[in-house]
């Protein structure tokens, strides 16, 4: 991210400027796409990671979801009132409850999917498929240089 | 690797490259605030910083921008920054009613010492990389961020 080129030199940006560039780029245009949806961003993410991850307990969503645990709790309670979650208490803790979506929550969540898809083509469609597959795998290959794993 | 996203149902990999351009990001500062822990400020903190070794005198909404944070909270980081001495307002000669924002000389000398860390930092992520990877990488970071402009 950060760093603008020194002043002295005429190189090109750091990558990681033009990643963080991109990355806000993106999360202002889904911010755009999600609000006739009536979604914030933090709300399509945790939607998305409760679809591929039934089950999980606030905390957990969290963590996957890139935000703070009283961030995750707001989010929650706010889309349950909404009626796009439910939580039920786990059977062998019954203290942890779990979420998982309604039928309301997979709906909107797909049409969210179909706006994202759209945005993602809209950003990769003057690429050919090998460019775009190679951007993919540099993508992992500087993220493993952080995490040292695989993510998924 | 063995966790390709060809291997996860389509429905899951759908978003899989916004996915990871943002899971890049974050990998990327969360690196960036612990290096900067010790100097006392965040990740994106320092972007300002960088940004007016590049342009000193800023006016606070132009910083916003080209340091990517709201006009909302960028009231609150110049304080925070104003605060720890690394820079200063002042008075806009050509408009007096506008307030600049400067480096001092303790912004300075911290934006030296991160200079080689920073760098480095890029440096490790791109290490397994050939050049016309690193290029082709660049490349497409521009095109699809021009795509979305």
């Amino acid at each position: 991210m950060l760093t603008v080129p020194a002043p002295d030199t005429q190189t090109a940006p750091r990558v990681t400027y033009l990643v963080k560039r991109l990355e806000l780029a993106v999360r202002g245009e889904i911010e755009r796409l999600m609000r006739p949806l009536g979604l914030t961003t933090h709300q399509y993410t945790a939607l998305s990671v409760l679809a591929r991850h039934p089950g999980l307990s606030s905390a957990q969503l969290a963590r996957r979801s890139f935000i703070s645990p009283q961030a995750a709790n707001e989010i929650v309670a706010l889309m349950e009132r909404k009626g796009l979650v439910v939580r039920e208490a786990d059977p062998r803790n019954r203290r942890i409850l779990r979420m998982s979506l309604t039928d309301a929550g997979e709906a909107v969540l797909r049409a969210g999917d179909e706006l994202v898809d759209e945005l993602e083509h809209r950003m990769f469609a003057r690429l050919r498929h090998a460019e775009v597959e190679m951007f993919r795998s540099t993508l992992e290959v500087c993220l493993n240089e952080f995490t040292g794993t695989d993510y998924h | 690797m063995a966790t390709s996203y060809a291997d996860t149902p389509p429905a899951a990999g759908r978003t899989s490259l916004l996915y990871a351009v943002k899971r890049l990001e974050l990998a990327v500062r969360s690196q960036l605030d612990d290096m900067l822990k010790p100097a006392g400020i965040t990740a994106l903190q320092y972007t300002a910083l960088t940004v007016l070794e590049r342009h000193d005198g800023l006016p606070a909404a132009q910083l916003a921008r080209d340091s990517f944070v709201t006009p909302q909270s960028i009231a609150d980081m110049v304080r925070t920054l104003e605060a720890r001495g690394l820079v200063h307002r002042e008075r806009n000669p050509r408009n007096g009613r506008e307030l600049l924002i400067h480096l001092t000389e303790d912004g300075r000398w911290l934006l030296v010492k991160y200079a080689a860390p920073v760098a480095d930092l890029e440096e490790r992520m791109l290490s397994s990389l050939s050049p016309g990877q690193v290029d082709h990488f660049r490349r497409v970071l521009t095109a699809a961020w021009r795509a979305l402009s």
